[in-house]
């Protein structure tokens, strides 16, 4: 009987190991499904590499290594996405949106530009509200985009056309009339105050130990005034310069944002 | 036996005894508290040129006779005197000096809190963005 019940359970044991494969084809798929669907997208990624290729699994690891910055991965799995898949079109705006992403820039217009495909023009003039000038009328821009997303697509574009930018030329000259006051102009007030002050009083004390017959103070403070003037010149210039580049940084994060929140137009 | 086992035990001794050989890895070890400075060159610097050896001069007797002194009191991270002498390396003695004296002037404005960004507990200014020549969007305060 004990031989009977022993052979029972081994028969069992080994059926059991055969019927419930846990590395069967079938069963990393939906492994990998799941942690895709938790957004566990490194391991998902790896899953989906232990299966055959097709296009959906190619689709799906794509999809993996964009959402955890690979991006040289998830374009290469993209790009062998087949024409005649159903996937094709949508895994191009993905291989777009990867190229958004990862700022090869270059790589995207030229791309936009030989396909001639209308479909992917709006990805070559978001690519140029991030790196150049070269946007075309306002009209013909908004016309690629959806239009309830025209009003802010069309803030954005005036703010590349006539970005907030101040001149350091003008700064430059502001501060050689009024110390500090090219600070002022490029919004850092209490840098223009303290120049404005720190000038007028070695000024001052220059001028009061001259007219005393203190001639080698005189000099001191003159020489000391002299360089506080003169750096502030130069301080208010690349103050510009430092404002105009907060200016393209913050203008570029709210697009970033904006374009994100978007998912870059592309429909799920 | 009892020889044989005495022999084994002092052996074992003898190697226990000799197994430690980094003795100086328990030793006291001088703590220095000092902040780094900036870069290494300052700290050791090599002149190349008269107006260099000059320069280190004045900035050696600044340290030795001010700054060691002093303390660390310069809200900047470089300091102003290291923001100094990188400046004239970077670009020359008229330019270095201008921003020397637009970095000191931000120094004292009291109302400096925000425009910076802090790194180690101090505001963060590198010579770097006031070269004219520089990328500054990564060094852009959040």
């Amino acid at each position: 009987m004990k031989k009977y019940f022993f052979f029972l359970l081994l028969f069992t044991s080994v059926n059991a190991q055969k019927l419930n494969n846990l590395h069967s084809p079938e069963n990393i798929k939906l492994f990998a499904d799941h942690l895709f669907s938790e957004k566990d997208f490194l391991r998902a990624a790896l899953e989906y590499e232990k299966l055959p290729e097709d296009d959906s699994i190619n689709f799906k690891i794509a999809l993996s290594y964009q959402a955890i910055e690979k991006y040289d991965a998830a374009l290469d799995r993209f790009a062998k996405i087949n024409y005649e898949s159903n996937l094709y079109h949508i895994s191009q705006h993905q291989y777009f949106k990867t190229l958004l992403l990862s700022e090869q820039h270059d790589v995207l217009q030229r791309k936009i530009i030989i396909s001639e495909n209308t479909d992917y023009q709006k990805y070559l003039y978001i690519s140029y509200l991030f790196t150049s000038d070269k946007l075309p009328g306002k009209d013909e821009f908004l016309k690629s985009f959806p239009s309830n997303e025209k009003v802010e697509l069309s803030f954005f574009y005036e703010k590349k056309k006539n970005p907030p930018y101040k001149s350091s030329l003008t700064a430059g000259l502001l501060s050689a009339l009024i110390p500090g006051s090219g600070k002022i102009y490029t919004g850092r007030i209490g840098d223009g105050i303290t120049s404005f002050i720190t000038v007028s009083l070695l000024s001052f004390l220059s001028y009061n130990n001259f007219t005393n017959d203190h001639d080698f103070r005189g000099w001191l403070f003159a020489g000391l005034g002299f360089f506080f003037y003169a750096g502030n010149i130069y301080g208010s210039a690349v103050s510009a310069e430092i404002y105009n580049s907060q200016v393209d940084y913050q203008f570029q994060k709210k697009l970033k944002e904006y374009l994100e929140q978007k998912n870059y137009f592309i429909s799920e | 036996m009892k020889i044989i086992c005495n022999i084994f035990l002092f052996l074992i001794l003898l190697n226990n005894l000799s197994a430690q050989t980094e003795k100086e890895k328990w030793g006291k070890t001088e703590t220095d508290y000092r902040i780094n400075y900036h870069n290494e060159e300052i700290k050791n610097p090599e002149p190349k040129s008269y107006g260099e050896f000059f320069l280190h001069s004045v900035h050696s007797a600044y340290r030795f006779f001010i700054s060691d002194v002093d303390g660390d009191n310069c809200p900047f991270q470089p300091s102003c005197s290291a923001f100094f002498v990188e400046s004239v390396k970077e670009t020359n003695i008229f330019q270095g000096s201008l921003m020397f004296f637009d970095r000191f002037t931000r120094d004292m404005n009291i109302f400096k809190k925000g425009n910076y960004p802090i790194i180690g507990g101090k505001f963060y200014d590198p010579v770097e963005q006031y070269t004219f020549t520089e990328e500054k969007n990564l060094l852009m305060p959040e």
